[in-house]
């Protein structure tokens, strides 16, 4: 069971991003529950998942004493900031090779992005966790804006316009595996994950749009990366 | 400096460990005012001597910690006309986050410091001493937004703390902090 905490509680986001922090009373984590456009950000995490993205795990549950359905996109580590934040108040550790490495690490978000169409691409959304070791693992976050995918095959598939620091260190190799990863998942590896969205938050109607969306825009990924010079 | 208006007060919080969360260090608290006066007072960890309570914080978070005062009071400047309590939230949600507490509107004209002070004692359990001012010097004048960092009252504040004040005006620096 899902509850708001008093053990983490930032204050409340505008737009899309609005939401609370909330706790697992069995595991004991914590994540960050929103209501709106919920599906997107339950099924962007799942995909990633399946062609090995970093995107905080997302469960789809009740919060106590609220109504409705709320995505619930758990913690990025112990320890985590937002890529902005980073650069703007911790500027050394922004621009120390760890952290580069890291980027070029998660290069494979562009083509992922490029899948489900995601707009909303801006460091803010890029969440940095860090270890002891000084160890950083990049994560994606708020997919809120993504997969509007046009009928009947998901529309042309754009260049990702960002985040600005990953396309300053993009590793061609690692963009180039993951595109792989993609154009290999099946259609009925998508249409699983889709299915799986909870009726609440999408219909049959809009499932199948989904589906056949990511399944024609699989096969246009390719293309577009090798024209923005991300390819080997 | 005498409150006008409807006051938005905020806490400062930093969880340790969002996998595994436990009882919030709380750091200090932000009041600002409708007609755009601002107070921050907080306490902030030493990178060399850190408190028991960031024992096992890594090195990343403790960093953000130990400056946290002057970093987010630059992001009040920046938010300039914007919404600035949006704006912290926006950028402040990680270990280290802004929680909302509750706006008053039984200030009026009460000394926006004093109320900071009272604020701040209620929320962080303890008395926020105010760094005593040492007479300026002819030759190195302190710029007059310039923190104040000061070790607080050695009885009161643990070594491992640094108390931190900022207090400025909206004439000044053109704040907007509607409701």
């Amino acid at each position: 069971m899902w509850k708001k905490t008093e053990k983490w509680k930032p204050g409340r986001l505008g737009t899309a991003s609005a939401g609370y922090g909330v706790q697992d009373s069995e595991t004991g984590a914590v994540g960050f529950a929103k209501k709106q456009l919920a599906h997107r950000e339950k099924l962007a995490s799942d995909l990633a998942a399946l062609v090995g993205i970093a995107v905080p795990v997302v469960a789809v549950d009740h919060v106590e004493g609220i109504e409705g359905l709320h995505a619930i996109s758990v913690a990025h580590g112990k320890e985590s900031i937002d890529l902005s934040l980073m650069r703007d108040r911790l500027a050394g550790r922004f621009n120390s090779p760890e952290v580069t490495d890291a980027l070029k690490r998660a290069s494979g978000m562009l083509p992922f992005h490029a899948w489900v169409a995601t707009q909303d691409l801006k460091d803010e959304h890029l969440v940095v966790a860090a270890d002891e070791a000084h160890a950083y693992d990049i994560a994606a976050i708020d997919f809120a804006y993504s997969l509007d995918l046009s009928a009947p095959d998901g529309g042309p598939v754009l260049p990702p316009a960002g985040p600005p620091s990953l396309i300053v260190n993009v590793d061609k190799g690692i963009v180039a595996a993951t595109l792989e990863r993609i154009e290999t998942v099946t259609d009925e590896q998508i249409r699983a994950v889709v299915q799986a969205l909870p009726i609440e938050l999408a219909g049959d109607d809009e499932k199948e749009r989904l589906t056949a969306g990511l399944i024609g825009r699989r096969g246009k990924i390719r293309e577009v990366m090798q024209k923005q010079g991300w390819m080997p | 400096m005498n409150s006008q208006g409807r006051i938005m007060q905020a806490g400062v919080e930093f969880q340790p460990n969002l996998q595994n969360p436990r009882k919030p260090v709380r750091l200090g608290v932000l009041l600002l005012t409708s007609s755009g006066d601002g107070v921050l007072l907080g306490r902030q960890p030493m990178l060399e001597r850190k408190p028991p309570e960031f024992a096992d914080v890594g090195p990343m978070s403790l960093e953000l910690a130990a400056d946290w005062v002057d970093s987010m009071w630059k992001d009040i400047l920046e938010a300039n006309k914007e919404h600035v309590f949006l704006r912290l939230n926006e950028r402040w949600r990680w270990n280290l986050y802004v929680r909302p507490l509750r706006v008053r509107t039984d200030s009026e004209q009460q000394d926006l410091l004093t109320l900071a002070k009272q604020v701040y004692q209620k929320f962080v359990g303890e008395p926020f001493h105010i760094p005593v001012r040492r007479r300026q010097s002819a030759r190195r004048p302190r710029a007059h937004h310039a923190p104040r960092h000061r070790p607080a009252e050695r009885i009161v504040v643990p070594a491992s703390w640094l108390v931190s004040e900022i207090v400025k005006r909206s004439s000044m620096l053109g704040l907007a902090a509607t409701a």
